[in-house]
């Protein structure tokens, strides 16, 4: 990032350079999203990279831009299981956000990758998520709840690792010349 | 041993509205250790037949015996390891897969994945970064604070460093400078030398008549030739039909014939030379 003039929200102002680079990485985490590796009781969706990688490059603000539109551009492009629904819009946003918090400017740590996914798992998945599905099927909570809690009990501490790895190469090409 | 397609087909996406026929019905025979040229127009499905290779793709129908493995539509992704080690393709622009943190690195994450010790893989690393025309202070740096025909060459070692008895390259020298594409071409023509066989994807003509013993020709997913270059490049109006260009010395002596001094046929510029001054002096040039 080149330019770091403040201007409101503490969004900083994206030059053209970095807002095409803002709209690749949206197309990289719609891309991700795409793809999942595991067996057939355990899927781990890879959406979550595009999110770390978002909130690496552009911070918790453009993170939050970023999600959001890569929620809508994936909706566009492959739809949405059980239709368009804004709640899904605003998860796909905190996420980058936090880990932009945590991420953005910061020396890559453990903690912060530890900490980072914990709370993008409760505060997205486990809260949010659940009751955007309790709301749209007329679910109780506790129900929605019941049927999610055990994959996300199991994915964070894959993402964790996956997350590790991303941001050791993230690191690398943000400080060889191409960036 | 031998190459061999037997009526090779490959559709993309079949049973869907985007079906596309990729090759159709291909049988050939390779030798190996032979330099082969692998030409076509765009689209003609030269891509597609490389990727058959080494089992990226496998056919909707027919068998391919390559490097000891038997490759029909329904053999699966296991095991296929081994014919990766010995069947290496280089996609046009490798320096896009460059990714590790340094060079040396990077050429040894080929080798290593195919099983070499720590000792072995950083041997071979050095042995083709030096190969490849690189000095031996890139070794610790960035791959991507380098420059692109720098990139390039350190993607050729990464592919060539574990020796693999065959080697795909598509268009390896696009876009690179007069010098260096020589280099890298040369490189390639003493491996097969030293009894390696090379498969090149190319536009370029004169690299076929230059260093290919044998040229498939592709057109529309059909293989419409095979053949020695000098056979192929015989028949003016049938490469012109079939969207193919010659060689510039064969180009050239189409020149001097409608000039008025006929000469026979040349391939590379060496002949075009001895030609002219056969017709001249009567005696071959050096």
């Amino acid at each position: 990032m080149k330019s770091e003039t403040k201007a409101k929200f503490g969004l900083t102002k994206l030059e053209l350079r970095d807002l095409v680079l803002l709209a690749m990485v949206v197309a990289i985490k719609v891309v991700l999203g795409k793809f999942s590796v595991g067996n057939a009781t355990l899927q781990v969706g890879f959406g979550f990279i595009g999110s770390v990688m978002l909130g690496f490059f552009f911070g918790p603000w453009w993170g939050f831009v970023g999600g959001a539109l890569s929620d809508l551009v994936s909706s566009a492009i492959f739809g949405n299981l059980g239709g368009f629904f804004i709640g899904y819009t605003l998860t796909a946003a905190l996420g980058p956000m936090i880990y932009g918090f945590f991420f953005y400017k910061k020396p890559v740590q453990i903690w912060r990758v530890i900490a980072a996914t914990i709370l993008v798992t409760i505060i997205c998945n486990i809260w949010l998520n659940t009751l955007w599905v309790s709301l749209m099927y007329g679910a109780k909570f506790m129900a929605a709840l019941a049927t999610r809690i055990v994959k996300e009990m199991i994915t964070p501490w894959i993402q964790m690792i996956i997350t590790w790895f991303v941001l050791q190469a993230l690191s690398r090409v943000k400080q060889s010349k191409k960036f | 041993m031998s190459i061999k397609f037997k009526n090779v087909s490959y559709i993309y996406n079949p049973g869907s509205p985007l079906e596309a026929v990729g090759l159709d019905d291909l049988s050939f025979e390779l030798e190996e250790g032979k330099f082969i040229a692998l030409v076509g127009h765009t689209g003609s499905g030269k891509s597609t037949l490389m990727q058959h290779f080494n089992a990226l793709l496998k056919p909707s129908s027919g068998e391919i015996e390559i490097a000891g493995y038997k490759i029909t539509p329904e053999t699966s992704n296991k095991g296929l390891k081994g014919l990766r080690q010995k069947v290496s393709l280089v996609f046009q622009f490798p320096e896009a897969q460059l990714f590790e943190s340094t060079v040396l690195r990077d050429i040894e994450y080929g080798p290593k994945n195919f099983g070499f010790s720590d000792e072995e893989a950083e041997k071979v690393a050095r042995k083709w970064l030096e190969k490849v025309g690189l000095k031996a202070d890139v070794a610790e740096k960035s791959p991507f604070d380098l420059s692109g025909g720098q990139m390039r060459r350190v993607a050729i070692a990464g592919v060539m460093a574990y020796e693999p008895d065959i080697i795909c390259l598509d268009e390896p020298a696009a876009g690179l400078d007069p010098q260096g594409r020589i280099e890298m071409m040369e490189l390639f023509k003493q491996y097969q030398a030293e009894g390696h066989t090379v498969i090149l994807v190319t536009h370029n003509m004169d690299d076929v008549a230059d260093y290919a013993d044998d040229v498939l020709v592709m057109e529309h997913g059909q293989l419409i030739k095979h053949d020695v270059p000098r056979e192929v490049f015989k028949d003016r109006d049938w490469l012109f039909k079939h969207h193919l260009s010659e060689p510039h010395s064969s180009l050239f002596a189409d020149k001097l014939g409608k000039a008025g001094f006929a000469i026979k046929q040349p391939l590379t510029i060496n002949e075009l030379a001895d030609e002219i001054a056969a017709r001249l002096k009567g005696v071959p040039h050096e």
